[in-house]
């Protein structure tokens, strides 16, 4: 056995004893948010090859006088999920959520084909993910506690396009996984001694293989910001120096 | 989203304070990198355009939440260049605006000394400025929202004055406003107001 198992053992083995339970706390809570630029620019081998766009959504937009078009917005997603958290070692901090966000704003539009037809273009994203981290959490007096972790995620995608016009036709969905790193900034607002109301801002860095769907080829991109806000109750509580 | 813009105008305009709330005035410099987002063009060797931005603001803090309106206007220091040819006829970005952010959130009080806080909101957006392409440049004119977040730490130094620094980052969504395709009649380039913008400023507590 390595070294590193060995020392991650003794490690999950000494979070539990007495010794570590005097400065532990274990919350479980639920946030929503918002996720503004889900997916990236969505580019895929048709919008370059039959489309002439070579940056995806941020290029796709055309007008020309006379032709009727509406502007196509970069995908906003909402997002809820459930947070797990351990203090430890009064400043320590093992994090582990599961979120869903799905666009809800943006991704539908008309545009101009390369034969300056109109083109219906339509993008959709959703994703699950999962993401671990470690990272240092101090408390200023009893009721505030500013976080700030890193780790990485277990994500998996879904991204549907589509694009009609008299000349082009074409849809496609990819549905893929991949382990995006992230970095998340915390603070929470202790109501109760057990009950606070938390916000996050976090940096997700990570995109999948390239993958095929019908003629089509895409990757998903799951960087991006994100915030949320929502509330956190430790049923683990730290104890109180005597 | 705008109308969640409205919730939180609403929200602040009906909100009750009390002795232990804050109202605070601020004037700050920022910068804003890489204005338009040229470093994200594919294939493009850019000289990015940078701008500095001089705002002020409004700060509410209700117990844990805090609401802050402000205005900022960014200036021009250097124009964004595309040095390759390699993204159209795109040549010359000068990208300016006048910017009403509104954001609200949660602060959390560091001891006395001042307050971490995390926020959502966005803003209104007059933009100003050129775009050159190798033919033709175009005058912005353009009024867009924006959505976005800040993030930051307000440092109290004396009774009455306070400093601050923070980041903000906003997504927006403009139309196509010129032709940077010769084969085309089309506008299609949009100009992108999105990206980081730093604040660093000086805070009064007026309550």
């Amino acid at each position: 056995m390595s070294n590193r198992v060995i020392r991650a053992l003794l490690i999950a083995l000494l979070l539990p004893s007495p010794l570590f339970a005097i400065n532990t706390a274990v919350s479980l809570g639920a946030h929503i948010g918002l996720a503004p630029d889900m997916g990236g620019n969505l580019q895929s081998r048709v919008q370059r090859t039959e489309l002439g766009v070579d940056n995806g959504i941020d290029g796709i937009n055309r007008s020309m006088d006379g032709v009727k078009t509406e502007k196509i917005n970069k995908l906003l997603g909402a997002y809820g999920g459930m947070d797990f958290k351990v203090v430890f070692a009064k400043y320590f901090l093992f994090r582990l959520q599961t979120n869903f966000v799905m666009n809800f704003f943006g991704g539908t539009g008309v545009t101009l084909d390369q034969s300056e037809n109109r083109l219906t273009a339509k993008y959709s994203l959703w994703i699950v993910d999962i993401p671990v981290g470690l990272g240092v959490s101090v408390p200023f007096g009893d009721i505030v506690r500013i976080s700030l972790c890193g780790g990485v995620a277990f994500a998996y995608g879904s991204y549907s396009n589509s694009f009609k016009s008299s000349t082009v036709n074409s849809s496609a969905t990819f549905e893929t996984w991949t382990f995006p790193w992230l970095i998340m900034l915390s603070g929470e607002y202790f109501f109760r001694e057990d009950i606070a109301i938390t916000t996050s801002l976090a940096y997700y860095q990570g995109s999948s293989d390239v993958i095929k769907s019908r003629s089509d080829y895409a990757k998903i991109d799951f960087s991006g910001f994100r915030w949320n806000i929502g509330f956190s109750y430790y049923f683990i509580k730290k104890k109180k120096k005597e | 989203m705008k109308i969640a813009f409205a919730l939180l105008i609403t929200a602040a305009a009906y909100a009750p304070c009390s002795a232990a709330d804050n109202i605070g005035l601020a004037a700050h410099m920022g910068l804003h990198y890489d204005v338009g987002n040229l470093s994200a063009l594919p294939g493009a060797q850019v000289s990015p355009q940078i701008n500095i931005i001089l705002g002020a603001r409004v700060k509410t803090d209700i117990r844990f939440f805090f609401m802050q309106l402000g205005i900022e206007q960014t200036f021009l220091v250097s124009e964004g260049e595309i040095l390759n040819d390699s993204y159209g006829e795109l040549k010359k970005t000068s990208i300016q605006y006048l910017a009403f952010p509104l954001y609200g959130g949660l602060n959390f009080p560091v001891r006395d000394k001042g307050k971490f806080y995390i926020g959502a909101g966005g803003a209104w957006i007059i933009g100003t400025g050129y775009l050159k392409s190798a033919s033709a440049r175009k005058n912005l004119r353009e009024i867009i929202f924006s959505h976005g977040f800040i993030t930051g730490m307000q440092i109290r130094l004396t009774k009455n004055f306070g400093l601050y620094l923070d980041l903000e980052m906003l997504f927006s969504d403009t139309g196509p406003a010129i032709d940077i395709d010769p084969a085309h009649d089309w506008k299609n380039f949009s100009p992108d107001y999105s990206g980081s913008r730093f604040h660093c400023g000086v805070f009064y507590y007026v309550k």
